[in-house]
């Protein structure tokens, strides 16, 4: 049975020493839960596959590559799954909006589908948009969505208009939230010219039936239009499997790949093996700010209003709006395994046991 | 030095010893405290090689199962007497307060 769970060691270290632990797990089985000695072994094997016994910091950087490679492996196989949505269909948004406002015509209202799951600048995702994805204008990559507009007010006032939304909302079937007040802007409490009841407000509602979910904003007074409503699409369940499965895999992977270079690298140039340190430890800072940075403020975000959908995964780590240190990032891991690729140095010592 | 890294150079001070005996001795020496799994005992055991405190002693095939003996470099003897010394220390200063009086709470 522990033959296979010997696989989490790197094969040099299974030729050399494999036999000879299998061995010792045979004297102690007897006594010890295989349960607690499956599990010390794999655990084992993978410290192992890192290499540099006497270092007590390695097991932290692989984490720390391993952790971001789960995340991002995380962030495309949910983009996967997206992308096997349920494409958003016109004809719900105008059946939607027939059912909440059967008295009343918008003056807009999309009768074209989008051209893709996720569109920027009312585009698909295509070459012509790298550009743009990657300096500066990544965030501009969002869910699509379809809307209608009214330039009427279905009451005779907002609060009145928001009212009768609510009850309808609910009449159709919809589960919708507490409305959301965003002033146009703000004021100096203490200053005697602050006024927040003049201060003009747009009011958002969200609701979701089904897999659709619809942004109805009450706009400030002044504004136009008046009323306007967006439908995009529930997150899919396919993306929460997709994700977790990728996260493992991800992060398996990057274990291995930082392992294998971490291996090879030990026994390069010394010139090499640093150069090698400091391409990844560069790499990790481009990948890791914009998550540091993005993530405290998705929170936030959350917390601050509410939601029916979470924002997709990449948009916590900081992607596309950072895409462009991510890929940079990547590029200096490129170069960081190409040098640990390279030609090493027979060892002078004598090892237990050696790549 | 991890109480389980001290262990293994204990173990290892008198002679040399297979994985498996390294491990049952130091069972005993921790009077049952300490057990050592195969996965912690070779990592242990690569870490030590690697900072020069044991090596490779020689290797034997009884009965088709091949076991490999480990034994104590010369660093690795002045290395478990440091730390024996140190921990000593410890055990005395600890000794030495706990026959200290208490003054009386008032």
């Amino acid at each position: 049975m522990h033959r296979w769970l010997l696989l989490s060691y790197p094969r040099d270290y299974r030729r050399e020493r494999g036999a000879e632990i299998l061995e010792t797990v045979r004297d102690i089985a007897p006594v010890r839960s295989r349960l607690r000695v499956a599990a010390n072994l794999v655990g084992h094997g993978l410290r192992a596959r890192l290499g540099r016994p006497s270092s007590r910091s390695v097991g932290v950087w692989a984490s720390i590559f391993a952790m971001a490679c789960g995340l991002f492996a995380a962030s495309f196989g949910t983009w996967l799954a997206w992308l096997g949505s349920r494409p958003l269909d016109h004809n719900e948004l105008v059946a939607a909006v027939g059912q909440l406002y059967p008295d009343q015509s918008p003056s807009h209202i999309d009768m074209d589908d989008p051209p893709a799951v996720f569109i920027i600048y009312g585009s698909p995702l295509s070459w012509s948009s790298v550009s743009d994805l990657l300096l500066g204008d990544g965030g501009e990559y969002s869910l699509a969505g379809i809307g209608a507009s009214f330039d009427h007010l279905p009451a005779d006032s907002r609060p009145n208009s928001l009212a009768q939304l609510q009850q309808r909302l609910q009449a159709a079937g919809w589960d919708y939230s507490e409305p959301v007040y965003s002033n146009a802007y703000d004021c100096i409490p203490d200053d005697p010219r602050c006024d927040p009841a003049s201060i003009p407000s747009d009011i958002t509602v969200y609701a979701q039936r089904g897999d659709n979910i619809l942004e109805i904003d009450i706009n400030a007074v002044g504004t136009t239009p008046v009323m306007s409503l967006a439908m995009t699409r529930a997150t899919p369940w396919e993306a929460y499997p997709a994700g977790v499965v990728a996260f493992l895999l991800g992060t398996l992977g990057g274990w291995w790949l930082f392992g294998w270079a971490s291996r090879r690298a030990e026994r390069s140039h010394p010139v090499a093996e640093g150069l090698a340190k400091f391409l990844y430890g560069f790499a990790m800072l481009l990948w890791w700010a914009p998550i540091i940075l993005g993530v405290p403020q998705v929170v936030s975000h959350h917390l601050g209003e509410p939601h029916y959908r979470w924002h997709p995964l990449w948009e916590w780590l900081g992607q596309p709006a950072l895409s462009l240190l991510f890929l940079l990032g990547c590029a200096m891991l490129t170069l960081a395994i190409g040098l640990a690729a390279l030609p090493r140095r027979q060892p002078a010592d004598q090892t237990l046991a050696h790549d | 030095m991890r109480e389980a890294t001290f262990l293994i150079l204990t173990a290892l001070a008198d002679r040399p010893r297979h994985g498996y005996g390294i491990i049952q001795e130091v069972t005993v020496l921790s009077g049952g405290r300490v057990t050592l799994l195969p996965g912690t005992l070779y990592t242990a055991l690569d870490r030590l090689a690697a900072q020069g405190l044991v090596e490779l002693d020689n290797e034997e095939v009884i009965d088709g199962r091949l076991r490999r003996y480990y034994r104590l470099c010369v660093n690795g003897r002045t290395e478990l007497a440091h730390q024996s010394e140190r921990l000593r220390q410890l055990a005395s200063a600890a000794d030495s307060r706990l026959r200290t009086p208490r003054p009386s709470l008032a």
